[in-house]
């Protein structure tokens, strides 16, 4: 399997920057964008992560927004939610939007390593079928 | 009660309910970011690399900011206990400051989330009023949020207090930046906003200009003890 890729969205840039570091030492690619707009640009600019790790609270455009813009963007990237328990029916609304799956702040770094593998292997083998490569 | 009572009811422990959501949520977030942090730590000491001065440097930034996220979470539900105590007793000789600061705190996600700086300012007096602390709390909520929804980005709204002759106590909420549209619902004609003023025997007074400075002056005097 090559190089997961994957675009870490969370306004709490303490947060993001240390878990970007501990996926980073799992040979994981990350890009961290502190707000929904700046991860659009970053897709726009031509980055297709495999994974998007999406805060579903945030200033500005929210997770929920953010995650149809993606999907608009690019159905195949996969998406999972990032939560509070305030935003938990927001997050199973998202997975019916065509989200991965969510998980709970504060997130279990092995857990959520295996939700990142399983996702990436529904996106790559997607993209297999429909006869397109992965990467960005 | 009447139903306006059963109303106003309604609303403050919609208020409590919204306080402690929003406090509990950023408590949060401080613990997810001290749980990285220590997983990170794990992460480090278990790496089999060499370069161990990289590692310890690391480590120091790590412990710096783990005490600082501590301290944010520690302050958060020290403000959040004072709140729910805040409705122990009804009508209690209290510390406008500590009120208005214990809000003021809680409110501090609401204000990221909009990017507002929302602040005690600096220089306040003291003043102690005899007065229903919770009722007090819950009008600042009442004017400050529909100010917080209305502001544009890097707006500020700064509460200064004072200590009038006779044991009123002031408190002037200054926001100063653009709005969005005009604070919704309108800030002096709302049935919250009328029933705590009658509550606390309090006065309220409004100044707009062309809408990027709105100045609010409470009094807040001091009820005899029945």
């Amino acid at each position: 399997m090559s190089k997961i890729n994957v675009l870490l969205v969370d306004d709490e840039m303490e947060f993001a920057e240390t878990l970007a570091e501990r996926l980073r030492m799992r040979s994981i690619d990350v890009k961290v964008a502190s707000r929904a707009d700046e991860a659009l640009t970053i897709i726009d600019a031509g980055l297709r992560p495999d994974v998007v790790l999406l805060d579903i609270k945030m200033p500005g455009i929210d997770g929920m927004e953010a995650l149809r813009e993606i999907k608009a963007r690019d159905p195949l990237i996969e998406a999972i939610l990032l939560t509070g328990h305030g935003a938990a029916a927001s997050s199973i609304e998202g997975m019916k939007r065509g989200a991965f799956d969510y998980l709970m702040k504060p997130v279990d770094i092995a857990e959520l390593i295996v939700k990142i593998e399983q996702a990436v292997a529904k996106k790559r083998s997607v993209d297999q079928e429909s006869g397109g490569g992965s990467g960005s | 009660m009447n139903s306006s009572d059963d109303l106003f009811r309604q609303g403050q422990i919609a208020f409590h309910g919204r306080i402690i959501a929003d406090a509990t949520h950023e408590i949060q977030n401080h613990f997810a970011v001290i749980k990285e942090y220590s997983g990170l730590i794990g992460d480090l000491l278990q790496s089999k690399q060499r370069m161990i001065n990289r590692v310890n440097k690391r480590c120091a930034e790590i412990t710096k900011s783990i005490n600082e996220r501590a301290d944010r979470a520690a302050e958060m539900v020290d403000a959040l206990n004072g709140f729910s105590h805040r409705g122990d007793k009804a009508v209690c000789p209290f510390k406008v400051n500590e009120t208005t600061a214990e809000l003021t705190v809680l409110l501090q996600r609401h204000a990221a989330l909009r990017r507002v700086a929302l602040e005690l300012a600096a220089g306040t007096e003291t003043a102690a009023v005899t007065n229903d602390p919770s009722i007090l709390q819950y009008l600042l909520f009442s004017l400050i949020t529909p100010l917080l929804d209305a502001m544009e980005e890097n707006g500020s709204i700064a509460l200064h207090i004072s200590m009038e002759k006779g044991g009123t106590a002031t408190i002037n909420i200054v926001a100063d930046g653009e709005m969005s549209e005009s604070p919704e619902p309108d800030l002096m004609a709302n049935e919250t906003l009328e029933k705590c003023l009658e509550k606390l025997a309090a006065g309220i007074s409004l100044n707009k200009d062309n809408g990027d400075h709105i100045q609010i002056l409470l009094n807040i005097p001091s009820l005899a003890v029945s």
